[in-house]
């Protein structure tokens, strides 16, 4: 940084790997300014992963997930805050939270990350119905698992198959319903993919491929 | 708990009893113990949690898997023999009395 320059602040948005990574390497690589790091979840930030295997197995808690211990971000000056960011000000340069409070930058980093993707049929919203991306929607999903005897898993990518795995492991029968014709399709190879159909089914999981979902209806247990 | 020791570039070092079942890597994480990175969070996918084993301390460990060579091919600083990627390191009783050197840098 140039003697006598301006020192920048900046302000990341979403304080998942990439958000926690991103003022990490700030840091170690000199970053004096002010950085402050926006997190819409009331949590340290944490790895993902581990959300759709050993936490939801619940071998592993919450603190397991996290990234780095609560020391670290007031050893490196890294301002964790807390909120929904709701507007950015390009012009001042300033970004608005729900709370109404108000982060002034220099540089602003979205770091947003994805989210699941909903389905758009009947039903989505009746209770038992879950997505997972959050540790507090891993947690519900591992208390539901404890009660559950059927579930049903829509979409074959690593996260529904780690589900898969764990409902199985935990007794309940399973289904997976896959659009495409077979799973993984995305990340691995057909080869590949046989094999952990083989995996899957031979620890008694059903996989239909090919299949979409135009609904979904309750039952009599109200769910 | 098994107490392991870390030794910084400028050779302070820092003794730390470390829980069972847990990583050599999470042992200097969260005990703001600054050297090692852990970018992929105790995966052996980075090699930014490297360490030199102190020779005296080396028969201390298991030997690693492959995966774990494959990696320590890719570190910052060069791999020696006794090179290893913190994060595959499980801490037992066994590991009382460790000493790891931190390299230079991670990455």
């Amino acid at each position: 940084m140039t003697a006598g320059a301006p020192v920048s602040s900046v302000v990341i948005v979403g304080a998942g790997q990439a958000g926690y990574q991103t003022a990490a390497s700030l840091r170690e690589r000199g970053h004096a300014g002010r950085i402050t790091l926006i997190s819409a979840e009331d949590a340290l930030p944490y790895e993902r992963p581990p959300l759709s295997k050993a936490y939801l197995k619940g071998e592993a808690d919450e603190t397991r997930l996290w990234l780095r211990p609560v020391t670290y971000y007031v050893r490196q000056s890294i301002d964790l805050v807390g909120g929904t960011v709701t507007g950015i000000d390009r012009d001042a340069r300033r970004v608005r939270l729900a709370d109404g409070s108000a982060y002034d930058y220099d540089h602003l980093v979205l770091a947003t990350g994805a989210r699941p993707r909903t389905l758009d049929v009947p039903g989505v919203g009746l209770r038992g119905v879950h997505t997972l991306r959050t540790a507090q929607e891993a947690a519900a999903l591992r208390s539901a698992l404890a009660a559950a005897r059927h579930a049903v898993v829509v979409g074959a990518g690593f996260v529904g198959l780690e589900f898969a795995a764990v409902a199985r492991e935990s007794g309940c029968e399973v289904t997976v319903v896959e659009a495409l014709d077979r799973p993984l399709a995305r990340v691995v190879s057909a080869r590949t993919a046989e094999h952990f159909t083989r995996l899957h089914r031979g620890a008694g999981t059903q996989l239909l491929f090919g299949q979409g979902v135009t609904a979904l209806h309750g039952n009599s247990r109200g769910t | 708990m098994p107490k392991i020791t870390y030794v910084a570039v400028d050779g302070t070092e820092q003794a730390i009893e470390v829980p069972t079942g847990t990583s050599v890597m999470r042992g200097a994480v969260f005990n703001d113990i600054d050297g090692i990175v852990a970018q992929c969070g105790g995966n052996a996918q980075c090699a930014t949690c490297h360490v030199y084993v102190d020779e005296t301390t080396l028969d201390k460990l298991e030997p690693m898997e492959s995966n774990e060579d494959g990696m320590l091919d890719f570190t910052a600083c060069p791999r020696r023999p006794n090179s290893r990627l913190s994060c595959q390191l499980e801490v037992t009783g066994a590991l009382d009395g460790l000493i790891v050197h931190l390299p230079e840098r991670q990455n």
